[in-house]
């Protein structure tokens, strides 16, 4: 009998690796650190925008390079604690997420490169030339930039962890394996 | 036998502060879970709202007035949410949390006062201005949502005084 060969959307949707008691408590509270720590920055750097220093062209700028950060973050926690990965070991879901967010990421960079700025300016989008800093602020390409290679560098630690644990599996033998 | 007898401690008003009611670990969890997704759907609103007025349109004064407006909707949605899961009081029941409630309380009366004194010298509270939500307004909207909190609060504790008083009632009735 012919063994069902699985297609690339069954493997995302049906491969999965439940997390046991322990590491969905840890899982649940390292989530809610992150996004607490995340909310708690975000306010205040909007704060040190608005009333002391605006370091950053844009907000949402700003926030996305936050966002980097706290994925870097949980994704270290996360790995520390062992709960990133399920009793299964690595989903075929974690190994496609970490692909698409390293092209993602060299993608952004690729056009935050070639890409010429637009900046508005008496209310109208015009064409600048590309700069780490403008009127004192980090200008948006280069922001777009920074955490453009925070998401990278998310990817490349996950990664690390995919193939630690893979190694880990071998050596302790893959049981009840989907993937 | 030389027995003395045994004072009976005052709970004072520090009792009340720091004593915190513990919670069991299905109201750890179940606590965890919604403080988790409340935090996400925060920090996503605000990012996007961020994007809206970097990009499209300013409809608030400044940043900080629009996330207080987030911080009051994700306050009252949490209070409702841990009141429903029944880990909004510990074990012991409210103990700490009625202090908390007075304050939040508290802090809506003092500024409650400001605006009334205001209204009196004929400054009104401007809603909007140019197009655009008020700072001061956001800030009135934040601290009315606490003592809202506080209400919900009051009313989870009544439910649950209730629940047990039933639960005691039919305990004795068997």
């Amino acid at each position: 009998m012919k063994k069902h060969k699985r297609s690339f959307i069954e493997k995302l949707a049906y491969s999965n690796s439940p997390r046991d008691e322990r590491q969905n408590v840890m899982f649940t509270r390292i989530l809610a650190e992150t996004f607490g720590g995340l909310m708690a920055l975000g306010f205040l750097n909007v704060w040190i925008m608005e009333d002391f220093y605006k370091w950053c062209e844009t907000y949402s700028n700003s926030m996305f390079i936050i966002f980097g950060i706290g994925l870097i973050y949980f994704v270290l926690r996360c790995g520390t604690t062992g709960c990133l990965f399920g009793i299964r070991g690595v989903a075929y879901g974690m190994t496609f997420s970490a692909i698409v967010m390293a092209v993602s990421g060299i993608l952004g960079i690729y056009n935050a490169l070639t890409l010429t700025p637009l900046v508005k300016i008496d209310g109208e989008f015009q064409e600048v030339p590309f700069a780490i800093v403008r009127n004192g602020a980090l200008t948006g390409e280069f922001s777009m930039l920074i955490y453009q290679c925070l998401y990278i560098i998310y990817a490349i630690i996950l990664w690390i962890y995919i193939i630690r644990e893979k190694k880990a599996e071998k050596r302790g033998g893959n049981s009840g394996k989907d993937a | 036998m030389n027995t003395k007898p045994t004072k009976k401690r005052k709970k004072g008003f520090w009792y009340y502060i720091s004593v915190e009611s513990p919670l069991d670990e299905r109201q750890e969890l179940a606590l965890k879970s919604i403080q988790a997704e409340t935090f996400s759907a925060a920090f996503i609103l605000t990012v996007l709202n961020s994007f809206i007025m970097d990009y499209y349109y300013k409809w608030c004064e400044n940043n900080s007035a629009a996330i207080m407006l987030i911080i009051a909707a994700c306050c009252i949605y949490s209070t409702i949410r841990r009141g429903v899961k029944g880990c909004l009081f510990g074990v012991k029941g409210a103990r700490s949390e009625l202090f908390l409630m007075a304050v939040w309380a508290f802090v809506f009366v003092v500024n409650l006062q400001f605006d009334i004194k205001w209204a009196i010298r004929g400054i009104p509270l401007k809603i909007t201005r140019d197009g655009m939500l008020t700072f001061d307004f956001c800030g009135r909207i934040m601290y009315f949502s606490f003592f809202i909190n506080a209400v919900i609060m009051a009313i989870f504790l009544i439910r649950e005084k209730k629940a047990k008083k039933r639960d005691t009632d039919d305990l004795e009735k068997e």
